[in-house]
């Protein structure tokens, strides 16, 4: 291996392929990056075998070649490099890099590639496209909501399905949910629908908000892996990872339809009185109270350890008195991805599913969202 | 110590005080009654009304003797508390009145309930426990017998010695009415597996004399349950329980604060809270033999001796003591542990009795309205060696089976040897009171069902006993186990810390 690199264009390689390497890991090999150079320039991936991150930048080989270095290590050290063209090639069992001023050098402990798992290859397989900005935003409306414990690992990732007329991302940990939706033609996720990973998807925003090309959702057919491709300026850009097997619990008929009572406030409002008033709140359960009165409507919490906080917010509320108990950091980062001044809250019984939805069309007019949300069982709450 | 000097700060308090109404008769209460309001609002029935009145002048009576020790006090806490009464424990109100504190200590108490229960067994060395003695009567440690003894160093010193498993269950009972007796004294009262701490401090006009006070506490005590409890009544909580020890059993004594020193000053250095068998054994060797003898040791150097800890030595050996009493609503954990009766490694039994044990502490959760967080397994080893590990729910949890589920995974994870157990136990902990439960989105019909199913468990077993419902897994143990009204009846058993 032999080439010439900018150094811009390695750090931000390397940087983009260590988001998906391991601090720890089992395999040794798996703290590394593999560097493979060919005719179409420097590839750059990490992997830690469930999710993987592929950079290709444009370089001038002069001999091919691949070896793998240490991911965190090299990237610290490439990145203090002066700027301007850099010289990679194998030196022994050693990558060497030069300076472009010719001052310096530093050497890495290099390991053989072969043993390195290779990247799935996606190619032929099914393919959707959405815009890089439309696909990180439907990401961060979604992805939140997932859950993270091990017990149901359907929940651990982010169902995405669709149909002729629109694409939807969602995600649940059973305590809350968070649906997007946007419009168009996705006929070819109709079959089904997958569950993708919420870590792959979040690697994936990291992108996805800088792509200058759409970006291609790549399916295998198998239904095993999924791809998302893009190039960021001149640089392609690739994750992969391993889908979630499983059924998705049907979703749909737990959002409730027929929710009579309405509370709709300023979005800043709640969540600036959920804030303070969960402070006082058990720090483990973030357990707070909403008190709908009759054209009044407070936010209350009290424990033993940390007292008591009580704020009331402006609302406007058709139905009757109700006490109602919510984790607040459910209800904060709820109401934090919704992008309007207004949010509504249609709730039925101090025990059932509340949905909560921005007031007014969103900028996208062609996308929607829907978040659900469970209260918490209050003892003086009634059905 | 920080008591006596808030003596020196309420006499020109009082005088302050001259010229209000009344102060004339009550110059001497009048501190007192201050404080008695800025502890809140449980004492203002004692301050207020006119039978509080006649209350409140018996306390000025009973108490007249004590402005005369004033000068006394004040002077030697001039000396040895130069901190004034700033250490005052958290403002627990001690700021205008000596503080307090009664210690109440069940005799011999497993071991007085069974000669309680069996009335064949009072007045023969009765011994509680399995492998070791847990506790002995009064006529058992005549012979030298004391808890923590093997049984059978215990048989040979006293071969007459009647050997009883014990009955958990039982003895909480009656530890709960005797703390529930001792509640009647004082709203804050801590309590332990045998004793309690009553923070007296503040109750003078309610209780008057405070001898009188813990007399008729253990009279009830002895009409209501036939147990003698021996009480010490201390300025704080090391000598109230330190005075009560010099008395038992069936003993009554109260160290007023001027006579703390000369008590503590030549009692043997085993005696000061805190100082166990090891450090006893350092002290001994560094020629301390007694609690005055370790005065002579500046705090940095009893915190290089024995770590933070040793601060707490240097003000203990000084007979000062600022921990507050505490009535402690929420254990800080809930465990129920057992030695099987014959080692095993038979999946059934050892699940079995995780069941078992596991229904149990999840019963005594949910008694306490209080849901768990954690759950930790432990295992003993026959060959001695053991293993633990926990895990943390993200929603807490008091019903059976969603802690069974993390209980059992656990076991999976621990039990990777190959030699039979001899001991097994679950410990719940990171308890949320009134913690609302968090509805599922999609398994809540099975959740309500799980939680009503409980508390129709509980109301049998209120009824009818632990033991009379058994669930599947723990059926395994009726084999080789005997079994009661109160449940299965275990080799050796703990109770709630």
């Amino acid at each position: 291996m032999d080439l010439t690199i900018q150094q811009g264009d390695l750090a931000f390689a390397v940087g983009r392929a260590l988001g998906s390497v391991q601090q720890k890991s089992t395999q040794p090999l798996l703290s590394c990056v593999l560097l493979e150079a060919d005719s179409k320039g420097l590839r750059v991936t990490g992997t830690d075998l469930d999710e993987g991150t592929s950079v290709l930048v444009p370089c001038t080989v002069r001999t091919p070649g691949k070896c793998c270095v240490l991911a965190r290590h090299f990237h610290d050290v490439v990145r203090k490099m002066p700027k301007g063209a850099l010289t990679l090639a194998m030196s022994g069992s050693q990558c060497e890099v030069r300076y472009a001023d010719g001052k310096g050098w530093s050497r890495f402990p290099a390991q053989p590639a072969d043993e390195f798992p290779r990247v799935p290859d996606l190619k032929g397989d099914m393919r959707v496209t959405l815009e890089g900005e439309v696909l990180a935003r439907m990401i961060e409306r979604s992805a939140y909501a997932a859950s993270t414990e091990p017990a149901r690992p359907q929940l651990n990732g982010v169902y995405v399905h669709g149909n002729d007329k629109f694409i939807a991302f969602v995600a649940t940990d059973g305590h809350r949910l968070a649906r997007t939706s946007r419009k168009g033609a996705f006929g070819e996720l109709s079959k089904d629908g997958i569950i993708v990973p919420s870590r792959v998807l979040n690697s994936v925003a990291k992108f996805a908000n800088e792509a200058t090309s759409p970006v291609e959702m790549r399916i295998a057919d198998a239904r095993n892996h999924i791809g998302f491709a893009t190039q960021v300026g001149e640089y392609q850009v690739q994750v992969y990872g391993r889908l979630i097997e499983g059924q998705y619990p049907n979703y749909e008929q737990v959002i409730p339809k027929d929710n009579p009572r309405e509370l709709v406030m300023a979005r800043t409002d709640v969540i600036e009185a959920v804030d303070i008033v969960a402070s006082h709140a058990d720090s483990n359960t973030q357990q707070i109270r909403f008190s709908l009165r009759d054209g009044k409507f407070s936010v209350s919490s009290a424990t033993a350890d940390f007292g008591a906080g009580e704020q009331s917010v402006e609302a406007e509320y058709k139905g009757e008195n109700m006490e109602i108990g919510y984790n607040a950091k459910y209800l904060l980062q709820i109401l934090r991805s919704i992008p309007t001044e207004s949010v509504t809250f249609r709730l039925k019984t101090a025990l059932s599913a509340g949905v909560i939805e921005p007031v007014g069309a969103l900028a996208q007019t062609d996308e929607d969202m829907l978040c659900l949300i469970m209260p918490l069982r209050l003892p003086d709450a009634a059905g | 110590m920080h008591s006596q000097s808030s003596h020196s700060v309420a006499a020109p308090g009082g005088a302050q005080d001259a010229p209000r109404p009344s102060a004339t008769i009550q110059a001497p209460v009048t501190p007192r009654r201050g404080a008695a309001i800025e502890r809140g609002d449980r004492n203002q029935n004692a301050g207020v009304g006119a039978p509080g009145a006649g209350i409140a002048g018996m306390a000025g009576s009973a108490s007249a003797a004590r402005p005369q020790d004033l000068p006394a006090d004040a002077r030697t806490s001039g000396e040895d508390d130069p901190s004034g009464s700033g250490s005052g424990s958290g403002g627990s109100g001690g700021e205008h009145e000596p503080r307090t504190v009664l210690h109440a200590d069940i005799d011999a108490f497993f071991a007085s309930i069974e000669q309680q229960r069996d009335p064949r067994l009072r007045g023969k060395p009765v011994i509680v426990g399995a492998g070791v003695i847990a506790s002995c009567s009064y006529e058992a440690r005549a012979f030298g017998l004391k808890a923590g003894m093997a049984l059978s160093e215990a048989r040979r010193l006293c071969p007459d010695a009647v050997v009883l498993a014990g009955h958990a269950q039982v003895y909480r009972c009656f530890a709960e009415r005797i703390f529930d007796l001792c509640r009647t004294l004082s709203p804050d009262v801590e309590t332990y597996l045998d004793e309690a701490y009553l923070e007296l401090t503040g109750t003078e006009r309610v209780h008057g004399d405070f001898v009188r006070a813990a007399e008729a506490l253990r009279e009830a005590v002895a009409r209501e349950t036939g147990i003698t409890v021996t009480c010490g009544i201390g300025p704080n909580r090391m000598l109230a329980k330190l005075v009560g020890k010099t008395v038992k059993p069936d003993g009554l004594a109260r160290l007023h604060a001027h006579e703390a020193d000369a008590f503590i000053v030549d009692r043997p250095i085993e005696q000061l809270a805190g100082v166990g068998h090891a450090h006893a054994r350092t002290l001994r060797s560094m020629n301390v033999r007694t609690i005055g003898e370790l005065r002579a040791f500046p705090s940095p150097a009893l915190e290089a001796l024995f770590g933070a800890p040793g601060r707490l030595l240097y003000e203990r050996c000084r007979g000062r003591d600022t921990a507050p009493v505490v009535a402690r609503e929420i254990p800080v954990t809930i465990s129920r542990e057992t030695s099987f009766h014959r080692d095993t490694a038979e999946p059934a039994q050892v699940e079995g009795m995780l069941e078992y044990l596991v229904g149990r502490a999840c019963r005594a959760t949910r008694e306490l309205g209080l849901t768990a967080r954690t759950v930790s397994v432990r295992l003993r080893y026959s060959d001695g060696e053991s293993a633990e590990q926990s895990r943390t729910l993200r929603a807490p949890s008091a019903v059976d089976p969603v802690l069974m589920a993390l209980a059992l995974e656990l076991l999976g994870r621990l039990f990777t040897r190959r030699v039979s157990l001899h001991a097994i136990g679950v410990t719940l902990s990171g308890f949320v009171r009134d913690a609302a439960e968090q509805g599922a989105l999609f398994d809540e019909p099975e959740a309500g069902r799980r939680a009503a199913l409980c508390a129709a468990l509980d109301d049998v077993r209120d009824s009818y006993g632990h033991g009379a419902v058994v669930s599947g897994r723990a059926l395994h143990l009726a084999d080789g186990l005997e079994h009661d009204r109160y449940g299965f009846v275990l080799r050796t058993s703990s109770l709630t810390k």
